[in-house]
């Protein structure tokens, strides 16, 4: 039978996860988490980049349609709060305009 | 204006729909209740407070009238009840403008369009304002050098104004020739630097004799790309207080307070709007909010509209999955996006649904419905 659960909604007043491992590991250990989770997830993604505050930036290796790549990334991003720390985000990297006369004004889209 | 039903621009319409907060509160799968988007990323104005510029996503795709088509019978089928032609870009450039309109309102299907009105001439204003509910102008400023500074390459180019103004006062003669019930409206997006152009806008609505001038905030993102000091919007209070003096009987001064006094600190961190408001790029993408669309946020893409039937992406797991994940305690508004989405009063309404602080309700038998109600 067909899924039909629209969105569920949980306890409005629980937190959000707020990084454990990630603060008390090393800048070294946080990337080698992250690198080893996705390795074990056999996941064609580059880290580009990882922060203090549990966001992890990537970059996808292989073209994917607007179909196909929310999911992946979601799937990505649920192993690495399963298996490194469940307040981990994940963003790939930012694509600055490309029109050419709105680029005119020196907007940049700034990294997280 | 008084005899008219209430025009409602500073705060939400979901009570008007109350059949689909309930069934969204059951787990239903809902439909939008209004779509904003774009039929193109393309634009030929240059404004220096446009939200577009941080909303490139992978790919563009070119819109046709067949994909338009298909994507409003899709509409049609599942109950959108209306769609406004905003988002990231200016719609009136695509061929696929005049024909989206006459086919939605061949539907039943309320259409909405905010434009910069320069490439909107007599003829294509004749084929559409008797089927739209509502147009608004982007108007940055109410005096030609400054409008032409934010809105174009400076101060000098001032007929991208004047032309402006021609289109927007043909369009008022033609409502008031055919008495057609079309809403006409100006809109300023303020940043607070701009105070001094709050009373020239305001004369400018009444002088152009629309039935609106709106000033609103300015959306950022959340690393403050575009650098809207949302702590100054303090010092423009008092010049707003006098715009809202000069409305008339004809012509409303309004200003969007919520969303101004909100800024940059959301009460709420789920969201829970998308699913009654949802926003589609002007490249195809569908993604929950227009602050999603840039390729950083990937994870909330869910489909191009141009590359499978709407009705399939709505049905999808994934689109319900990209809902979800916005209602679970993973995502923080205050965090995790932009500041002021279109969905914001949607937002704290049902954020405050939720949590039993102020319950939606519907509204009493007999009570007039509002202008536009089907724009949540």
């Amino acid at each position: 039978m067909a899924d039909t659960r629209g969105v569920f909604i949980g306890d409005p007043w629980e937190r959000i996860p707020t990084p454990s491992y990630w603060v008390v590991g090393s800048e070294t250990e946080r990337l080698l988490g992250v690198t080893k989770c996705l390795e074990w997830e056999d996941a064609d993604v580059k880290v580009i980049r990882v922060t203090d505050d549990a966001t992890v930036v990537l970059e996808l290796q292989q073209e994917l349609t607007a179909k196909d790549r929310g999911t992946f990334l979601l799937d990505i991003e649920a192993a690495l709060k399963r298996d490194v720390d469940e307040a981990i985000t994940v963003y790939l990297q930012p694509k600055g305009d490309r029109n050419a006369l709105r680029r005119l004004r020196g907007i940049e889209v700034k990294n997280v | 204006m008084s005899d008219q039903p209430a025009l409602i621009l500073d705060s939400h319409k979901l009570q008007y729909h109350y059949d689909r907060v309930q069934a969204w509160e059951a787990g239903e799968r809902i439909a939008p209740v209004s779509i904003d988007m774009a039929l193109t990323r393309a634009c030929g104005s240059m404004c220096s407070f446009c939200y577009a510029v941080l909303q490139e996503a992978q790919e563009r795709a070119n819109i046709t009238v067949d994909h338009c088509k298909a994507f409003l019978d899709d509409c049609a089928e599942i109950g959108v009840r209306a769609v406004s032609l905003i988002s990231d870009g200016e719609s009136t450039l695509s061929k696929a403008y005049v024909p989206f309109i006459q086919y939605a309102a061949s539907l039943g299907i309320d259409v909405g369009n905010a434009t910069n009105g320069w490439e909107w001439e007599p003829d294509k204003i004749e084929a559409v304002l008797p089927h739209l509910t509502w147009v608004r102008f982007t108007v940055a400023a109410g005096k030609p050098e400054s409008y032409a500074s934010i809105m174009y390459k400076g101060p000098e180019h001032t007929e991208v104004f004047d032309r402006a103004m021609s289109h927007i006062r043909y369009a008022v003669e033609l409502k008031r020739r055919l008495h057609l019930p079309v809403t006409l409206g100006i809109q300023m997006v303020l940043m607070p630097q701009w105070k001094e152009e709050i009373l020239p806008f305001a004369q400018l609505a009444l002088d152009l004799g629309v039935d609106y001038g709106v000033i609103k905030h300015c959306s950022d993102d959340e690393e403050g790309s575009l650098g809207v000091d949302y702590a100054r919007y303090a010092e423009t209070h008092e010049r707003l207080y006098e715009a809202e003096a000069m409305s008339t009987e004809a012509t409303k001064i309004i200003v969007k307070w919520q969303k101004i006094r909100d800024g940059d600190r959301p009460s709420y961190q789920r969201v829970y709007g998308p699913p009654f408001l949802l926003q589609i790029s002007g490249s195809g993408l569908v993604a929950p909010s227009g602050q999603f669309f840039n390729a950083r946020y990937a994870k909330l893409h869910i489909g191009n509209f141009t590359e499978e039937r709407f009705i399939d992406i709505w049905k999808s797991n994934r689109y319900w999955r990209a809902m979800s994940y916005l209602a679970s305690p993973y995502f923080d508004a205050r965090k995790h996006m932009g500041t002021l989405p279109i969905q914001h009063y949607a937002n704290v309404a049902l954020d405050q649904h939720v949590k039993g602080i102020k319950k939606i309700v519907a509204p009493p038998p007999g009570e007039p419905d509002p202008l536009h109600k089907n724009f949540v």
